[in-house]
């Protein structure tokens, strides 16, 4: 059962900084247990949708991976919902500065947990009257 | 938006899970934007910011308005972001419904430590969010939004940008006196709703009512149709601000004894009372 935002919830756990210990157990986000057999990674699967190839991709995938028990990726300009099928989570990202970078085709309703950012997050925002956007 | 986000962090699981975002703060001058929006008077010379990212540039990214952010429970403001061209407590990081907006621009290696924290707790905190759609969708303007129109009435070189923002017989008995525009604007803000333009609400007033979003004022008017009074203005007012079609005053009794604790009034979803649907906010 998903906690209810709206309330503060009280955890016994300890909390953990980001430099060296394990996310809390119980968190959906809690670790997880790679091919390896070692825990310490968030049990969530992200899928970062931006530029393939560019520095700035390889820059957000490769922290993600490092606490992220599994991350994909894929293009901005081809991102369909569907795409996103067996993620989590999804990032929809491009040239921070770019006003002109092409909106993905999300129909309403769009549900999916997302996380958007910059200039392309808040044009998002407009396009699917959101409170995100710029006005 | 800087590179920093203002203010003491809320007290909210975002800035706790699962890592301790632990923000180091610094006190940056209060931008002349803040103090030229309502209650920029008061603010002080310093406001308390943490950066978020690094990267050198004046630049820091994108907010969104603050405006009627909070007047639906599916939207929050997790992170004001500092700026020098918009109002104090604009949104830098904020949600509604299933979408989390990260408005700050540079990636990973640019942000700073809180920032990374801060960025993987969003991820997370997001995935709750899944299936959960916004309850209301932006359509119009919040009512804050007819005081700076107001303010702006004289200044704007439009002959129409005036009699498009407001109710024609409102536009006519102010025309020519802005300051009177805004304090009445003030005075009857609870009464302020958006139809194509801005108006005060004269059947509410004509029924001594002082606000069109309170439970109360549903209450007043299911009430005054019961007792067959004003049925003509009830109708209209209880038409103009929810999205139930009845018709008898027991059929509106019903519906909001059914409905009365999970009502909520949102501006920006277009002026209506709605209800949360069962579970929404588990």
């Amino acid at each position: 059962m998903r906690r209810n935002p709206f309330l503060l919830p009280v955890f016994s756990a300890a909390l953990v900084v980001l430099s060296g210990g394990d996310a809390i157990a119980g968190f959906r986000g809690g670790p997880a247990q790679d091919e390896g057999g070692s825990s310490g990674k968030i049990d969530l699967r992200i899928l970062y949708v931006g530029r393939p190839g560019s520095a700035r991709e390889g820059d957000f995938t490769s922290f993600l991976k490092e606490h992220f028990a599994a991350v994909g990726t894929a293009d901005l300009l081809k991102f369909r919902p569907a795409d996103a099928k067996g993620y989590d989570v999804t990032l929809l990202d491009y040239d921070p500065n770019d006003e002109q970078a092409p909106l993905p085709k999300l129909r309403s309703p769009y549900v999916a947990a997302t996380l958007t950012l910059g200039m392309l997050g808040a044009r998002l925002g407009d396009s699917l009257k959101l409170k995100t956007g710029f006005s | 938006m800087a590179e920093a986000a203002q203010g003491e962090p809320i007290d909210h699981v975002v800035f706790r899970e699962p890592f301790k975002v632990a923000p180091s703060f610094e006190e940056w001058d209060t931008p002349q934007s803040y103090q030229d929006n309502a209650g920029g008077a008061t603010l002080p010379a310093k406001v308390r910011v943490w950066r978020v990212q690094a990267t050198g540039s004046a630049y820091g990214g994108v907010i969104s308005r603050s405006f009627g952010f909070l007047d639906s429970p599916d939207a929050e403001i997790l992170a004001p972001g500092y700026n020098t061209e918009k109002e104090n407590g604009a949104v830098g990081v904020g949600r509604h419904g299933n979408v989390l907006q990260w408005g700050f621009s540079a990636p990973p290696s640019k942000m700073t430590g809180p920032g990374q924290r801060f960025f993987l707790n969003c991820i997370c905190y997001i995935d709750r969010f899944d299936g959960k759609g916004p309850l209301v969708l932006k359509e119009v303007p919040d009512r804050t939004e007819a005081l700076r129109v107001a303010r702006l009435v004289g200044q704007i070189d439009n002959p129409e940008f005036a009699t498009r923002s407001f109710d024609r017989d409102l536009y006519k008995a102010y025309k020519d006196d802005r300051e009177g525009l805004v304090r009445f604007l003030s005075e009857n803000l609870e009464l302020v709703y958006w139809d194509k333009a801005f108006f005060v609400d004269e059947d509410l007033r004509s029924l001594g009512l002082s606000s069109n979003r309170e439970v109360a004022t549903l209450e007043k008017l299911i009430g005054l149709l019961a007792e067959g009074k004003e049925v003509a203005a009830v109708r209209r007012a209880l038409k103009r601000y929810t999205t139930e079609n009845l018709r008898a005053a027991e059929q509106w009794q019903q519906w909001l004894e059914a409905s009365k604790g999970s009502l909520f009034f949102s501006d920006a979803g277009g002026y209506k009372f709605r209800v949360v649907p069962p579970g929404y906010l588990e």
